[in-house]
């Protein structure tokens, strides 16, 4: 029987069910994780182990009672630190906020907690989601980054110091940091789950990711989420579906538009090669894969993510950042500075773009059930000081369209590779269904080597 | 030249922005926000030249479905 730690969210809470794990053992056995683990690669802010553990003996009486809270029930959830947690600091990696203690919780942060979750802590996060580094370092090798902005949450799942984390995407912060980690990241629509209590950076692209070491975890937590909340003005008002229902109904190979224009040419040789390979194979297990071109709207989807997410930081931050701009780091200083300078007309045509864009990219997307592509340009790049290109995750978050990255194999320099998902607006049921299948195609479980 | 113009509304561009920040926040500070104008110009001429039509896209913010 494997070790706790080394479970991910669905065994987990199937263990705790039947009463074979003791949910306070497991967060036992992930807090000792941490405390071997994070001295070296700093992936938490806070943790509180009288409260984790309190929960833990809470959620296990309730077993007992043959009272169970709901499909995570007894499972440790890691928060990227922008989510709200009442009674707990929420820094959102910044001075700015270093002494915030907010009083409720996010609402998908409550929701979680109703579906049984016990919250183990609070995960590095880069200065408020934007791209100035954290100080989290990548399991798999500590010279390279372990990407961003969701940088602990992803080594914390990646080296087993919890079976899932919540990050954020307003640009490539929950994909790129999976695919660079070497584990499951979901970004669902835009508007699918709350950010009611999450700190902003772009109100308009913000997105609650999702991270973990399956696909069917992804479903888990993504059902706990899911719905809408008249508290956060973007969230849908279209009613959640059975996402692990229509995930399991998706046995048929499925249909992926592969996107070579574009991915390829701004990949490295080996991620091309990679690329291909994963195609070729999962086509071999009978799944239709078809190139497919990008509409002519692409051409200005990064502008427009970076126009609108720079504009709307520099709203967010405007008061904050008259009075203490200095503390502020140079990167997220610089996005809201060019954010004061935008003109807003242009900020309204770079929206007005975005609608085109996701228009045609459903459009787009036609017979497929998929659109298939590498998560990043390279692997984790060797620069403590980047938090790596988001290039390819981008146009996605900006579209509105949900996205899964699916680890795919380990590269040359020892380091994680992985493939990226899209699929259509609010149809997370058809897509987690594609990536599930090709996951089972795949057979990736990576674990870094200095951390099994 | 033809082949200038785009080359030359970027810098248009970021000129506008320069002293736009100049009146914000001083000559100084503006001039070491220099490579992050040119950045933003860069993507403010891409949209300038990729403008919607005028019906073609009536919102401007992602609408909560």
């Amino acid at each position: 029987m494997p070790v706790p730690y080394r479970l991910g969210v669905a065994e987990s809470a199937s263990q705790v069910r039947t009463k074979e794990l003791s949910p306070v053992d497991l967060a036992q056995s992930l807090l000792e994780r941490i405390d071997t683990l994070d001295p070296v690669l700093q992936a938490w802010v806070t943790i509180d182990r009288e409260e984790v553990l309190t929960t833990a003996r809470q959620r296990e009486e309730e077993v007992e009672r043959g009272s169970v809270l709901g499909p995570m029930h007894g499972v440790p959830v890691g928060l990227k630190d922008i989510f709200y947690t009442e009674g707990m600091k929420t820094t959102a990696g910044s001075r700015v906020y270093a002494d915030f203690v907010p009083e409720y919780d996010a609402t998908c942060v409550a929701k979680l907690k109703e579906a049984g979750a016990i919250i183990l802590g609070k995960a590095v996060t880069t200065e408020f989601a934007s791209s100035d580094p954290s100080p989290s370092r990548n399991a798999w090798n500590p010279e390279h980054t372990p990407g961003g902005s969701s940088s602990g949450s992803s080594v914390a799942v990646s080296t087993g110091m919890c079976p899932a984390a919540l990050g954020s995407q307003t640009g490539g912060s929950t994909c790129r940091p999976a695919g660079y980690n070497g584990i499951v990241g979901l970004k669902p629509s835009y508007g699918r789950i709350s950010r009611y209590g999450v700190v902003p950076l772009s109100w308009s692209l913000d997105t609650v990711g999702i991270l973990v070491r399956s696909v069917e975890d992804a479903a888990i937590l993504l059902q706990a989420m899911a719905g809408h909340d008249p508290k956060d003005r973007g969230s849908s008002t279209r009613p959640a579906d059975n996402y692990l229902e229509e995930m399991a109904r998706a046995t048929r190979p499925p249909r992926l538009g592969l996107l070579r224009d574009f991915f390829f040419e701004r990949s490295t040789p080996e991620i091309q090669a990679h690329t291909e390979a994963v195609a070729q194979r999962l086509s071999e297990a009978g799944a239709v894969v078809e190139e497919i071109t990008l509409p002519k709207s692409f051409a200005t989807a990064h502008s427009c993510q970076r126009i609108v997410s720079n504009v709307e930081a520099a709203a967010f931050h405007q008061e904050n950042f008259q009075r203490q701009a200095d503390d502020y780091g140079p990167r997220i200083r610089a996005g809201i500075e060019a954010g004061m300078l935008t003109p807003a007309v242009s900020y309204l045509q770079a929206q007005r773009l975005r609608g085109e864009f996701r228009r045609d990219l459903i459009e787009t997307l036609g017979p497929v059930d998929a659109l298939l592509m590498p998560t990043s340009p390279s692997p984790a790049p060797r620069d403590l000081n980047t938090t790596g290109d988001a290039v390819f995750q981008a146009p996605w978050t900006s579209a509105g369209l949900p996205t899964v990255a699916l680890p795919s194999g380990v590269g040359e320099a020892g380091l994680p590779l992985s493939v990226q998902l899209a699929g259509r607006p609010f149809q997370e049921g058809q897509l987690l269904g594609a990536a599930k299948w090709c996951e089972e195609v795949l057979q990736v479980d990576l674990w870094p080597p200095d951390y099994q | 030249m033809p082949e200038d113009k785009p080359e030359t509304d970027t810098e248009t561009l970021a000129q506008a922005l320069a002293d736009h920040a100049a009146l914000l926040w001083g000559a100084e500070k503006a001039a070491q926000l220099q490579p992050s104008l040119e950045q933003a110009a860069r993507m403010l001429r891409e949209i300038g030249e990729n403008l919607p039509g005028a019906n073609s896209e009536p919102s401007c913010y992602p609408a909560a479905e």
